[in-house]
C-alpha cells in the first residue's frame, strides 16, 4: 500500500475522482428527491463512489500497471475515499 | 521436462462464462530460464487462462501453485511482490501516464535508476517517451511494455500475444528481451499466433484446444505433431523448425 504513495500522480487522481463521483451521485440523489440521505443511503453513495472509482480504473488499465507493481486494489479504495468520506459528513 | 521444479504449476482449470464453457481441462507450467509458449487459436481461450493466473478472472475449479505453494486466491498485487509480472494483450501501461512517466514509476519504486538510459535506447523510445499509450500503436506499446519487464526483472513472465501487431523490424527486439530475460532465470509463459515468432522464441509449446492443454514438447517435436500440423498450422507447416 506504501508504494502508492511514491504514485503521486496516481493519488491525486484517485482523491479526485473519489470526489468527483460523490458530487454525481449527490446530484443524482438530489433529482431522485433525496436531498438529505439517511445512513443507510450515504453508504450506499459511499459505496457507488468505490465501485466507479474502482471501475473506473480498470478500464484505464491502472489496476494491472499498479498490480504489476504489488500494488492491491485496495489501495485505490483507501484514496479514492476520503474526500467522498469527508465531503458526505461535511455537506448536509 | 527439467529437474528444477516448474515455477508456476496451473492443473485442470475449468472455466464456464454461463452456458459457454471455454476452459474443461486447461494447464500449463513454467520453468525458471524456460519459455513456453501457449498457442491455440482466437478466442479459444489462452487469454482467460492468463487472467485466471493472475486473478482477473475468477476460476470455477482448477488449482494454480506458484513458488511451491498452493494458491487459494489468485491476486496479481500479491503475485507481484513474489516476482511474477503480467503484461495483457492491452499492454502493461495506463492512459494516467507518458511513456517516460511509466518507465520513471517502475525505475523509482523499484529503485533501478542505473537501468533507465540504456533502456531506453535499446527499444528505441527516445521519440515516444513524452507520448501517451493511445497515441501509440500495438507494437510501441508491446516495446514498452517489454521495457517496463526489463526494468522489472521478474521471476515470472506472462505475456499474452507479445508479438501481436508488433512491426517485422521491431521482432527481434520484442524476442532479444524475451531472451535476455530467460537468460537471467525468469520463468516466461507466452501466448500468439505468430507461429515462427513463437517457434523461435519458445522452448516448449503447449496447445489448446477445445478448452483443454496438450504439451507437445520443443518446437521441432510440434512441428512434428501430425494433429498440431493439420489443425492448427495447415498444408504450410512450419518453416525453419
Amino acid at each position: 500500500m506504501i508504494r502508492l504513495f511514491h504514485l503521486r500522480r496516481f493519488r491525486n487522481a484517485y482523491v479526485i475522482r473519489g470526489g468527483l463521483v460523490w458530487v454525481a451521485v449527490r446530484l443524482t440523489a438530489a433529482f431522485a428527491r433525496i436531498p438529505s440521505p439517511n445512513m443507510i443511503q450515504e453508504a450506499f453513495i459511499l459505496g457507488v463512489v468505490v465501485a466507479a472509482v474502482l471501475l473506473d480504473a480498470r478500464r484505464r488499465n491502472e489496476d494491472l500497471f499498479l498490480g504489476n507493481l504489488g500494488i492491491p486494489p485496495g489501495a485505490i479504495v483507501l484514496h479514492a475515499l476520503p474526500l467522498a468520506l469527508l465531503l458526505e459528513m461535511v455537506v448536509p | 521436462m527439467t529437474s528444477t521444479p516448474p515455477l508456476l504449476e496451473v492443473d485442470g482449470i475449468g472455466k464456464a462464462f454461463g452456458a459457454s464453457v471455454v476452459l474443461k481441462s486447461a494447464g500449463l507450467q513454467a520453468w525458471p530460464g524456460h519459455i513456453t509458449a501457449l498457442m491455440g487459436r482466437n478466442g479459444i481461450g489462452k487469454t482467460t487462462l492468463l487472467r485466471i493466473v493472475v486473478g482477473k478472472v475468477r476460476l470455477d475449479y482448477g488449482r494454480i501453485v506458484y513458488q511451491g505453494r498452493f494458491v487459494a486466491r489468485p491476486s496479481l498485487a500479491r503475485f507481484a511482490r513474489a516476482g511474477m509480472m503480467y503484461v495483457s494483450q492491452e499492454s502493461a501501461l495506463t492512459s494516467l501516464f507518458t511513456v517516460r512517466q511509466h518507465l520513471e514509476a517502475y525505475v523509482a519504486i523499484l529503485e533501478r535508476q542505473d537501468a533507465l538510459e540504456g533502456i531506453v535506447e535499446r527499444f528505441r523510445l527516445g521519440t515516444i517517451l513524452d507520448q501517451k499509450p493511445f497515441d501509440l500503436s500495438g507494437g510501441e506499446k508491446q516495446r514498452v511494455s517489454l521495457a517496463l519487464a526489463l526494468i522489472r526483472q521478474p521471476q515470472c513472465l506472462l505475456a499474452d500475444e507479445p508479438f501481436a501487431g508488433v512491426a517485422p523490424k521491431d521482432r527481434p527486439l520484442i524476442a532479444a528481451a524475451l531472451r535476455e530475460l530467460r537468460g537471467a532465470g525468469a520463468a516466461i509463459v507466452i501466448t500468439g499466433h505468430d507461429v515462427d515468432d513463437l517457434f523461435e522464441a519458445s522452448d516448449e509449446i503447449v496447445w489448446m484446444v477445445s478448452g483443454t492443454t496438450h504439451v507437445l514438447g520443443s518446437p521441432a517435436e510440434a512441428a512434428r505433431h501430425h494433429q498440431f500440423r493439420r489443425e492448427y498450422l495447415g498444408p504450410r507447416g512450419v518453416i525453419g523448425a
